[in-house]
């Protein structure tokens, strides 16, 4: 039994330590083993030779039964042609001979390098993070073609005084009012605490001169009608909402005055809405 | 030197991440710029900006 086992343990040569003793390896160790166990007399050399020569190749294809699991441990060795007769047992070269060579490793310089690594991985990520990000407010932002139509430019000369002008601005009516002095008057005497959405007329207009409102009722959106309702402004014929010179709701069921569309008034002359 | 580095950009996870943002800000306008030459050499005469005068006076 002691020579199975031993002869076994030559077998092993690159799992030396799988094998303990020969108490915990059965006559049939393992899929290379065993070989020994039949009766051969154990070679005095554990060489390759002798063990093929023992009947080791029949032994490797016999059923061994069911093994107590033991790890093997390989290592990566070059790759070196040996001697048949060699021993096996030990590799062929000297231990020292594997060990990586320290006497250039600076323990400083490789930390600097992981983190540099590391860091350049934290870099790459944090740019892409950050074009993953603005490429998706950039979708979500008017594309070219909205924009292009998204401002209306009105010819304040063409509106004579007291006059309305309606136009179309992203799909939506504008009212474009060219106040007379009576009219900012009227929009100015107002009391406000009685108006159903408090705002003054100086609150709505840039210039008192001109009045620019969304032309869409705020009750259930239709278009009000100008120069019409009992309050000199406007008037909603879907629901009879009453608006007046300053667009605000004074009667009906509107909840809100006129909305006020972002607009600049130019130098020369133009009101551009957008 | 090694040692002088590592306190400086590695040591403290403050700095470590100061140094990460400063640095993917500066290489991503320099890749960037970079690739926008790059590209242009390549086509020059193609594009738009480079034969707007002929069709645009102003």
């Amino acid at each position: 039994m002691a020579s199975a086992a031993r002869s076994a343990r030559t077998l092993f040569a690159v799992s030396a330590p799988a094998v303990r003793s020969a108490a915990a390896v059965p006559a049939t160790p393992a899929v290379w083993g065993g070989a020994h166990g039949h009766g051969h007399a154990a070679s005095p050399l554990p060489s390759a030779r002798a063990a093929l020569a023992g009947g080791a190749v029949a032994a490797r294809t016999a059923f061994a039964g069911r093994q107590a699991f033991q790890q093997k441990r390989f290592y990566a060795a070059p790759v070196t042609i040996a001697d048949a007769d060699a021993d096996i047992t030990s590799p062929p070269k000297s231990q020292e001979y594997y060990k990586k060579d320290m006497s250039n490793y600076n323990d400083q310089a490789s930390r600097n390098f992981n983190y540099f690594m590391v860091g350049n991985l934290s870099v790459i990520g944090a740019v892409a993070a950050k074009n993953i990000i603005s490429d998706y407010l950039i979708n979500l932002s008017a594309s070219a073609d909205v924009l292009a139509l998204a401002k209306v430019e009105v010819d304040m000369a063409a509106i004579p005084e007291g006059k309305n002008l309606v136009i179309q601005w992203r799909g939506k009516p504008i009212f474009v009012r060219h106040r007379t002095a009576d009219e900012i008057a009227e929009a100015n005497t107002i009391n406000i605490e009685e108006l159903r959405h408090k705002e003054t007329d100086s609150e709505r207009v840039k210039d008192p001169e001109w009045l620019v409102m969304l032309g869409v009722c705020t009750h259930l959106g239709c278009v009000p009608i100008g120069e019409a309702g009992e309050f000199g402004g406007w008037f909603c014929p879907c629901h009879g909402s009453h608006y007046d010179i300053s667009g605000r709701i004074r009667k009906g069921p509107a909840p809100l005055n006129l909305e006020i569309p972002p607009y600049e008034i130019k130098e020369d002359g133009k009101i551009v809405i957008g | 030197m090694q040692k002088l580095v590592y306190n400086v950009f590695f040591r403290r996870s403050s700095s470590y991440l100061a140094t990460i943002f400063a640095t993917a800000f500066v290489a991503e306008i320099a890749i960037d710029g970079f690739s926008d030459r790059l590209w242009d050499a390549a086509n020059r005469g193609r594009q738009w900006k480079d034969i707007r005068e002929k069709y645009i006076s102003n």
